[in-house]
């Protein structure tokens, strides 16, 4: 099984224009908007995704300038894999004074998938992450798959948030795990993002805040209203 | 056999102020964790950040032994708790041991400030305990932390509670067995609770608080 | 010569429940804060009822009040393991260069909860008239030993069939002369005669002629006289 990576990787030339380098794997990314030194990319799914024993990967990378604004067309539904694992990788690098913006759709588990993701991002001294992250335990009526999520943010060659969730049915009825169906994540890394205090938000020890809600219907989250502000701080211009 | 060492560390009536620390006991309570879910609480908890919290004291012991500075398990255990609450409970708790070790010793950190299962380390390394004892503590401590704090916050029978230690006996010796072979702060474990996370985050806010965290 | 010492004298103010302890230090604080640089450290069971009873009173800056949480164990976080008190006072004195004194407030406990002489330097033991006129006999070794006993709420003496000046004898003989003071906030000369006992004792510290004694346990029970 070889991945198949969805890159996209942004970077200034020398007139000041931003210069985009893209290729398609699972996900297929498309230039939606430019505009001086952001560009806004779509990712569309190229096929029924996420299947058992796929191996999804996805490289992003805002080189020194630029700011990368990255949407999923809709949301990803993993199905029931037959016992084989599917793999999500993502590999993040924002550069010196760039920025990079993924407005992530729901992952959702259907009963029977197994999914293991990756997350590792890399942010430079004066660059800017954000990222949003919602994942559903169930379809409709179901009570989900089992699912991993290991994460890593380094900002500035340090450690800034490291987390292993392990999501499996027996691990996440133990109490105070999950506690409901929906964890709905919005993660800033390399900045502090301005807004009223909130008991959602998470202040990182580093350059960095974590908000997060666990509720059992999705568009009852909290991170919602939190994701908008966050967002429009870091990318004003589009 | 344990150290003396060891067992000073391990007993509660070491005067470090661990009788204002339910580990998270008294917000889960507050938050809606029924008491009788305890004993899985205790489960969960070793399962994610006491295995967060042994895995940095044995890094942390290690490069003491070695002579080497604290700040990357620091760092390690910072990006691990991500609640800036969280963060500082564990500091202020970490100042108790601090304190007892400056009283005794002299010890003063670089850092004037520990996250306590490093101060708890910087201890056990004057008092020249194993990586496997130092986990075992840390695990000890958080386990017998909610079970004294339950007999405070919730009816039961202090017979219940010793129960309930003794079950999570296993699920301490696979923290042990993980961690105490680590030396390089990547590999702490990082294991999560993101609901007891919040719990405790709020913990900062709660009035009529018996414990600080 | 006695070495004068370079930190603020701490004054523990224990008692049970209700006899007056937070409103003793706000009659301090309100008292004293021209004359000297106060902190205060409160041990409620409850957080910080106290801090913020004594916050919102106004009478001290709202950061020189600082709540210690004793998990419930008011009697533990005064005497076995003092460590959250100790750092909550070194806090003070870190963050308020030239601090005089600090008023450690127990958490209520019962007759025979002291402070570790390793906490304070002196105790005040607060009793009242409406717990009855009999407490003073029943003892204590803070009823007993402490640096100064106090017999609250005089004013509500007739109320509950109190002799107050009585329960102040009493309280002298137990004391075997040790000072007792009986205290109504409406009486401004009892709350003179505390404030001047604390000045007192104050400058005795600073002189270096105070020596901290620990009322210690409970003592032998014995009927006799
Ligand atoms: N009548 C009267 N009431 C008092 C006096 N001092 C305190 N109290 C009241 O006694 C109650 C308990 O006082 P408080 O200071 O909270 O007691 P603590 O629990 O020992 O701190 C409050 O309602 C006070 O207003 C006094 O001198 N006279
Ligand atoms: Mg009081």
């Amino acid at each position: 099984m070889t991945a198949r990576t969805t890159r996209v990787l942004a970077r200034l030339t020398a007139d000041g224009s931003v210069q985009v380098e893209l290729a398609t794997g699972l996900l297929a990314p498309r230039v939606v908007r430019q505009h001086g030194t952001t560009v806004e990319i779509a990712l569309v799914a190229t096929g029924a995704t996420l299947l058992g024993g796929d191996h999804l990967r996805v490289e992003l990378s805002a080189q020194d300038g630029t700011c990368l604004v990255v949407r999923d067309v809709a949301g990803t539904v993993a199905y029931a894999g037959g016992g084989r694992i599917s793999h999500w990788d993502n590999e993040i690098q924002v550069g010196p004074s760039a920025r990079l913006v993924w407005h992530a759709e729901p992952l959702v588990l259907s009963d029977g998938a197994q999914v293991h993701r990756e997350t590792h991002a890399d942010v430079a001294g004066h660059g800017r992450l954000l990222l949003r992250d919602t994942v559903v335990l169930g379809r409709a009526g179901q009570a989900g798959g089992e699912l991993t999520c290991r994460t890593r943010i380094w900002h500035d060659g340090r450690p800034l948030l490291a987390e292993d969730l392990v999501l499996d049915r027996h691990t996440r009825a133990l109490p105070g795990v999950l506690g409901a169906r929906v964890l709905d994540t919005a993660t800033a890394a390399g900045w502090r993002p301005e807004g009223p205090p909130d008991a959602t938000v998470l202040h990182l020890a580093g350059e960095g805040a974590m908000a997060r809600s666990i509720v059992d219907e999705a568009h009852h989250s909290e991170i919602h209203a939190v994701w908008r502000q966050w967002a429009d701080q870091q990318c004003a211009s589009l | 056999m344990m150290s003396g060492g060891a067992l000073l560390l391990g007993d509660a009536r070491l005067p470090t102020g661990g009788h204002t620390q339910s580990a998270g006991l008294e917000p889960a309570l507050l938050t809606g964790l029924s008491p009788a879910s305890i004993p899985g609480f205790i489960v969960s908890r070793l399962r994610t950040c006491v295995r967060v919290d042994a895995g940095t004291a044995v890094v942390g012991l290690r490069l003491l032994y070695a002579g080497a500075p604290l700040d990357p398990v620091v760092d390690a255990w910072c990006a691990r708790t991500p609640s800036e609450v969280v963060q500082a409970a564990s500091i202020e708790a970490g100042r108790g041991y601090l304190r007892l070790h400056q009283r005794l010793t002299g010890f003063a950190t670089a850092t004037p400030a520990l996250p306590r299962p490093l101060a708890v380390a910087a201890l056990a390394h004057s008092w020249d305990l194993s990586a496997a004892e130092l986990a075992r503590i840390i695990c000890h401590d958080d386990v017998q932390s909610v079970c004294s704090a339950a007999l405070k916050l919730t009816p039961c029978d202090p017979v219940d509670t010793v129960s309930w230690a003794v079950a999570a006996g296993d699920e301490a010796d696979r923290v042990v067995t993980e961690v105490q072979g680590l030396d390089d702060p990547d590999d702490i474990p990082a294991a999560a609770a993101p609901e007891m996370e919040l719990w405790q985050h709020a913990h900062g806010n709660a009035s009529r608080r018996l414990f600080r965290a | 010569m006695p070495e004068t010492p370079t930190r603020a004298m701490r004054l523990g103010i224990a008692g049970p429940v209700g006899t007056g302890k937070s409103s003793l230090i706000g009659l301090l604080c309100s008292r004293l804060t021209d004359r000297l640089q106060l902190g205060v450290v409160t041990n409620d069971i409850y957080t910080d009822e106290d801090a913020r009873l004594l916050r919102s009173a106004g009478v001290l800056d709202p950061d020189r009040i600082r709540a210690v949480e004793t998990g419930a164990c008011p009697h533990t976080a005064i005497r076995d393991d003092i460590t959250m008190n100790s750092i909550a006072i070194e806090d003070l004195e870190r963050d308020y260069p030239g601090l005089q004194l600090v008023l450690v407030e127990s958490g209520g406990d019962n007759l025979t909860a002291t402070f570790s002489p390793a906490l304070v330097d002196a105790q005040i033991f607060v009793l009242d008239v409406a717990g009855g006129g009999d407490v003073v006999r029943k003892g204590g070794p803070g009823i007993a030993r402490a640096d100064l006993l106090i017999v609250n709420k005089t004013d509500l003496a007739p109320y509950v069939d109190v002799d107050a000046a009585r329960m102040v004898q009493e309280g002298t003989a137990a004391r075997d002369g040790r000072p007792v003071i009986g205290l109504s906030r409406l009486d401004t000369k009892s709350v003179s005669a505390v404030c001047d006992w604390v000045l007192a004792t104050l400058a005795s510290y600073d002189a270096g002629t105070h020596t901290a004694h620990d009322p210690g346990p409970m003592a032998a029970h014995s009927h006799t006289q």
